[in-house]
């Protein structure tokens, strides 16, 4: 079953002579509860297509379906309510909250949707990503791979329709990498998450079940 | 039923006590109100504020009543198996929130039906490959029993056909083995039995299934691994899945070469790595090797059918670990498996 699907998904930046042909007419689908990996170089246009089927850019041309539902058609503030209820981030930085603990953190999505985790289930992901002992502790006093496990614990805690990786793994030594990615693959495997990773690792996107190579905007087979 | 009934009487008490009040305000207002038109305005305040109320009540219920409608409405798209229809799925309604929720329970519910059908659709898929790999031996094996039984052979020849056929035997064999673990592991009847384990016994298994091998070729084959290690795994199963790792490796590395088997533990995971001098990887290939039944085309010189290393991605995975790989082409390549430590 296909929980995303892009067609003939095209995004330009700039105008006229300096244009740049971000995406050139993408079309994919995506089946539910695998791991995806797309890869391209820098500036291939991974990160603008991980945008907008995570709903955070708008495409010039071509359409985004998640989850039976076409992207177009939602106004701003729809496009907010879809990515906090069906969408979960993990980015290369963490963006954590410095001024809150890892605890607060990982509810800290919940909360702005105004609704409370199911203790078992953070229970449950607590330990499958190994934090269950540092909850109380604030980002700064975690490792790389520490605040990449808390920043994969808030984006799981809402059993998103999509989890969408930005190179989870591009701050982190090949070490921490390698832990943190063994984790992630973990849970998306136990909770039957869909996984959307973009990376230009090839030894990253080996542990998909299916790579996507983006190379100029275009699909590459 | 009980409840229905005192809700009932309440209702009429409630009224009783609206009449009550209403009367006790105009006797206060008679009574103690001596300008006419002040007590009349007065009384048409009260009034006012009452059909207020009324109203807010009436528009709450009705709020109350749509917002089950819509409920229900998805609750029988749901039952009868449709796609509820939402005019607007992401409105920051109550509503809205809710039928997400049921939306997504519904899901998570129906991912044990959806299951089953993928399973039926591997054995099916699985079906057509075994039938696909098995025809070539047993062509040839019904080739060479029709010369054998038709035509007048030296003692020679018939030598050599019967150990040609001997091998497609042993080629069918082996096929049959590896069929039997993947359908196994494909349709998850087999058990793991996940012990803390030390390490070195269980590589010490897998590299004994390739001694021969290697020795045969003049590999050098050399383990590093502290007798302390241990790790979560199935032992048997493991060796199974190194095993598998380490005749890939035997297998694609020539002559004088060697294979290097060290562990370390990390934080999460202790990591194995396989490493070879033989023909390498190209890193395209990376994620293919693990699929069913694939080979690269370097590899069609050697015997396999292309099940080795998704037997053993398929056991580390069972296991919540996993398998990458690193190579340089024509240089060797290094396998790390991860066990959770």
């Amino acid at each position: 079953m296909e929980i995303v699907t892009v067609h003939q998904l095209k995004k330009y930046f700039g105008k006229g002579e300096a244009q740049v042909k971000a995406l050139d007419g993408i079309d994919l689908s995506i089946e539910k509860g695998k791991f995806t990996a797309i890869i391209g170089a820098s500036g291939s246009g991974k990160t603008t297509l991980l945008n907008m089927i995570g709903g955070l850019d708008t495409p010039d041309e071509g359409e985004v379906i998640v989850d039976g539902v076409n992207l177009a058609g939602l106004k701003e503030k729809e496009l907010a309510v879809f990515r906090r209820r069906k969408a979960g981030f993990v980015y290369q930085n963490f963006n954590l909250v410095p001024t809150l603990t890892v605890k607060e953190n990982i509810l800290f999505p919940l909360s702005l949707a105004g609704s409370t985790p199911d203790q078992r289930f953070f229970a449950d992901v607590m330990r499958q990503l190994r934090l269950e002992n540092r909850l109380n502790a604030y980002p700064h006093e975690l490792s790389g791979g520490g605040q990449q496990r808390a920043a994969i614990a808030r984006a799981l805690i809402a059993r998103p329709a999509i989890l969408l990786a930005d190179e989870p793994t591009g701050n982190l030594d090949v070490k921490s990498g390698q832990n943190v990615l063994g984790l992630l693959k973990l849970s998306v495997e136990t909770y039957h998450q869909t996984l959307i990773m973009i990376t230009h690792n090839l030894e990253i996107a080996q542990m998909a079940d299916r790579v996507l190579r983006i190379e100029d905007g275009r699909l590459k087979a | 039923m009980k409840k229905h009934e005192t809700l009932k009487t309440l209702k009429i008490l409630m009224v009783l006590a609206a009449v009550v009040l209403f009367s006790l305000l105009c006797r206060l207002l008679w009574v103690y109100v001596p300008r006419s038109s002040v007590r009349y305005s007065l009384l048409a305040v009260t009034g006012g504020i009452f059909v207020l109320a009324g109203l807010g009540i009436w528009f709450w219920q009705r709020q109350v009543f749509h917002f089950a409608d819509e409920i229900c409405d998805t609750l029988d798209a749901l039952i009868s198996g449709r796609q509820p229809e939402m005019e607007r799925p992401f409105e920051d309604s109550v509503t809205a929130r809710l039928q997400g929720k049921l939306l997504q329970y519904y899901d998570i519910m129906n991912e044990g039906k959806v299951q089953s059908q993928r399973d039926k659709q591997t054995i099916q898929e699985l079906v057509s490959d075994i039938s696909h790999q098995v025809k070539t031996p047993v062509a040839n094996l019904q080739m060479f029993t029709g010369i054998l039984k038709q035509h007048q052979l030296t003692e020679e020849k018939r030598a050599e056909f019967l150990e040609t056929m001997a091998s497609q035997i042993n080629k069918l064999d082996f096929l049959m083995q590896s069929l039997i673990k993947m359908s196994r592991l494909e349709t998850g009847t087999f058990v793991l039995h996940m012990e803390e384990a030390p390490l070195d016994k269980t590589i010490a298994q897998a590299i004994s299934t390739v001694w021969a091998k290697a020795d045969q070729k003049n590999i050098q084959l050399s383990v590093e691994c502290a007798s302390s290690i241990t790790a979560q795994h199935d032992p048997k199963w493991t060796a199974e899945a190194l095993g598998n790792i380490l005749d890939n490796g035997v297998k694609y590395t020539p002559e004088g070469g060697s294979i290097c088997v060290s562990v370390r533990p990390w934080q999460f995971y202790t990591r194995i790595d396989i490493s070879d001098t033989g023909i390498g990887i190209h890193e395209e290939h990376y994620h293919d090797i693990f699929q069913r039944f694939y080979r690269a085309q370097e590899t069609a010189a050697e015997e396999g059918v292309g099940l080795g290393l998704y037997l053993a991605n398929g056991i580390i995975t069972r296991q919540k670990g996993y398998i990458s790989v690193k190579s340089n082409d024509g240089e060797g390549s290094t396998f790390s498996v991860y066990l959770l430590s």
